[in-house]
């Protein structure tokens, strides 16, 4: 379903009456039934089912979590965008940051904010343990500072380089600055062999996001009221895309993750994504058969000195309203979650960064025995973590972000694009606003 | 074609076959893809990746039919398919049962409004599927429907395009047929069903298999209207093959073979009335 249609909907659906006002310590969970969507398929649903089988056979309020595979987040968003507006929302469900922002438009979502202080059923001094820039990601400042969401992992943007191929094109490092990118880009590519830099995704437009911060520069203005596209340091990240897509130094990839095959193919010295993605990245390398040594760095920066600034990734789990009873009950299942044990061995199977310092020492094995997962793990905690704008109705500003990041790369003009693309994107903005 | 029923060649037939064999060529590309895909390894799919079919590379070096197996067993195909199988057979009799009637009246029967309520009828094919999707979701829970085959299947139970169909077909048939069989003493009923459905086996038949393919194929619906495995289709069990970090290509495409198998089988099963009836209907694309 087309994003614009289900924003609309739910626009125009007067929402009241989920949840009541009660004091969280006064609940007793006891005996709840939750019902938890997320996006995870294969092995991780499979892990994941085995997490809540853990937690419902051990916890001590006779909880039952029902874990349901609910599609790909557009899918999930869409059938949360009906579950809304129907009133049979779920206990539990994963959500970008603005996906619950515009739920929250809805007033469909609990601030976590009294679960996660509250004397009796909060974190207490643990909250301490939480990476700050993880933790501090869903509260929306849209929202009165509400928190419309909790992280149960993270990830963050990295760039994945052929280490082989850059030894064997004299460079001794991976690149730390866009010129140096450019340079290497410009020697990997021979047209003959039909090999070149980077593999461009043209899908996702949280790489322009990361490319845009890692110029200094946000996609969203200092004061949080609107979106900022005509900015220098976009101007600059579209110009430089266009200049090496113009020399054929980088190329679009038709469809989604095929960038990891022309990757692991040894077709393109670089790849932008996820560390989410690290196990596929492995397999395609594996798969292709070229037997070369990769790794990951930091994305490239517009300055050589200073930290890194790097896209903080990984949609969090929101509360729809629905009993004070079930609230609670899926809010212990969250802080159950987010234990240092549980996050370990979720990290062991998925690959994605624990969102608590406790759980370092548990993966220590993972560190050593998985030497690229360490190197991103010592990333995220050397940069500076960069999170999208978490406002209503940022999807269809990202479609409208990657409409004109592809007219530039045909050739379009890039003041007036980007200029347009702010003017649509802040009507946006207005007509999403809570 | 020559009077004696011999096919013969002259510049401007050949050029036409010249046409529709590029056309046909275009139409198999994605299908033999899919197919040389579904049997290559994981590697294969990232290094040995052509778009012509006459380049070894298009082709695996090695057929994996394990492929198949891993794909029934990983995504518990046997169970969405027979959830498939059921879905689709159950929508495409309500589709039959409530377009074959609503046509029918259309065609043959004059009551007061019926062009207007034909026209509001009619208007409805222009509102996109995806408007209908809340509403039908308010409809379906507050029956007590979701994640039942009830909730997969009653929503799409009817659908103006098929009474459209069928109303141009039933509206051919010679009204002296139905007069002499009223002078018989027949009424509607008997008539439509002694007279009228045994004349448009072939509309039937098209309806029949578009109605199955478009349940067939349909995703966004069933995600959100189950929640668990027990009524989801084959195409829930597709996307299992896609995590959010990358896809199992080669455990994909064996499974879309298996789901557009039975589908390939019934339209070439029904090929030939599914022809006939757009011919008849006026239809044309």
């Amino acid at each position: 379903m087309k994003r614009s249609l289900a924003l609309l909907s739910l626009l125009l659906v007067p929402l009241v009456g989920f949840g009541q006002a009660k004091p969280v310590s006064s609940v007793d969970p006891t005996g709840a039934t939750v019902t938890f969507w997320y996006q995870h398929s294969g092995d991780r649903d499979k892990a994941m089912q085995a997490m809540i089988a853990d937690f419902n056979a051990n916890n001590t309020w006779k909880i039952t979590v029902k874990g349901e595979y609910a599609g790909a987040y557009d899918q999930i968003y869409n059938k949360m965008v009906a579950a809304i507006a129907a009133r049979t929302p779920p206990d539990l469900v994963v959500a970008y940051q603005n996906q619950s922002a515009t739920y929250a438009v809805s007033d469909a979502l609990t601030d976590l904010n009294p679960y996660v202080k509250d004397a009796k059923w909060g974190l207490g001094k643990d909250l301490g343990d939480f990476f700050e820039g993880f933790i501090s990601q869903d509260v929306n400042a849209q929202f009165g500072g509400k928190r419309l969401g909790f992280p149960p992992n993270r990830s963050i943007e990295v760039l994945y380089y052929n280490d082989t191929w850059l030894k064997a094109l004299a460079f001794t490092a991976p690149p730390k600055t866009w010129d140096e990118f450019a340079a290497m880009c410009q020697k990997a590519t021979d047209a003959a062999a039909g090999t070149y830099g980077y593999s461009l995704d043209t899908l996702d437009a949280s790489h322009l996001f990361a490319f845009v911060i890692s110029r200094g520069g946000d996609i969203a203005r200092a004061d949080g009221k609107g979106y900022a596209f005509n900015t220098p340091q976009m101007k600059a990240t579209m110009l430089f895309m266009q200049k090496l897509y113009k020399n054929g130094w980088a190329k679009k990839v038709a469809k989604m993750y095929d960038y990891q095959n022309e990757f692991g193919n040894q077709k393109a010295l670089f790849s932008i994504s996820s560390t989410s993605g690290l196990t596929n990245y492995a397999s395609a390398v594996k798969a292709g058969g070229k037997n070369f040594d990769w790794n990951v760095a930091p994305v490239p920066q517009g300055f050589s000195a200073g930290k890194p600034e790097i896209d903080l990734y990984g949609a969090s789990v929101s509360v729809p309203k629905t009993t004070p009873e079930r609230q609670l009950a899926a809010w212990l299942f969250i802080k159950w979650f987010s234990e240092p044990a549980q996050q370990a061995q979720w990290t062991k199977v998925s690959r994605y960064f624990p969102v608590r310092k406790a759980a370092e020492p548990l993966i220590q094995e993972l560190l050593t025995s998985d030497p690229k997962f360490a190197t991103a793990w010592g990333i995220l905690k050397s940069a500076d973590l960069r999170a999208e704008p978490p406002f209503a109705g940022y999807d269809l500003v990202r479609d409208k972000m990657l409409a004109a990041y592809n007219k530039i790369l045909d050739g379009a003009e890039v003041d007036a694009t980007l200029a347009d693309l702010d003017v649509q994107a802040n009507k946006i903005f207005k007509d999403s606003a809570p | 074609m020559g009077t004696d029923g011999r096919l013969r060649f002259t510049p401007g037939s050949a050029l036409v076959f010249v046409v529709l064999f590029l056309g046909a060529a275009v139409c198999i590309m994605p299908f033999l893809f899919m197919v040389s895909t579904s049997l290559k390894t994981l590697g294969e799919t990232a290094t040995r990746v052509s778009p012509i079919p006459f380049e070894p590379a298009f082709w695996p070096r090695v057929p994996q039919f394990s492929n198949y197996i891993t794909a029934w067993t990983e995504a518990s195909f046997s169970l969405y398919l027979r959830n498939s199988v059921l879905t689709a057979a159950i929508t495409v009799a309500g589709v039959l049962a409530t377009s074959s009637l609503a046509a029918y009246a259309f065609a043959k029967i004059r009551f007061f409004g019926s062009n207007a309520l034909f026209a509001v009828l009619l208007a409805t094919l222009i509102i996109p599927e995806s408007v209908y999707l809340v509403p039908n979701f308010i409809l379906v829970t507050r029956l007590g429907w979701y994640d039942t085959l009830a909730g997969l299947t009653v929503p799409f139970m009817a659908s103006a395009f098929y009474i459209f169909l069928l109303r141009q077909f039933f509206a051919q048939l010679p009204t002296e047929l139905l007069e002499s069989a009223r002078i018989d003493g027949a009424g509607h009923m008997r008539s439509f069903f002694s007279i009228v459905l045994p004349l448009a086996a072939a509309p039937l038949f098209t309806v029949s298999f578009l109605a199955f393919v478009g349940s067939w194929n349909s995703l966004q619906w069933p995600l959100v209207v189950t929640g668990t495995p027990r009524w989801r289709p084959i195409t829930v069990g597709l996307t299992t093959f896609i995590s959010e970090a990358g896809p199992q290509e080669h455990l994909r495409m064996a499974g879309a073979v298996i789901a557009v198998a039975p589908v390939v089988l019934l339209y070439f099963i029904a090929q030939r009335q599914f022809t006939e009836a757009i011919a008849r209907s006026g239809i044309k694309g």
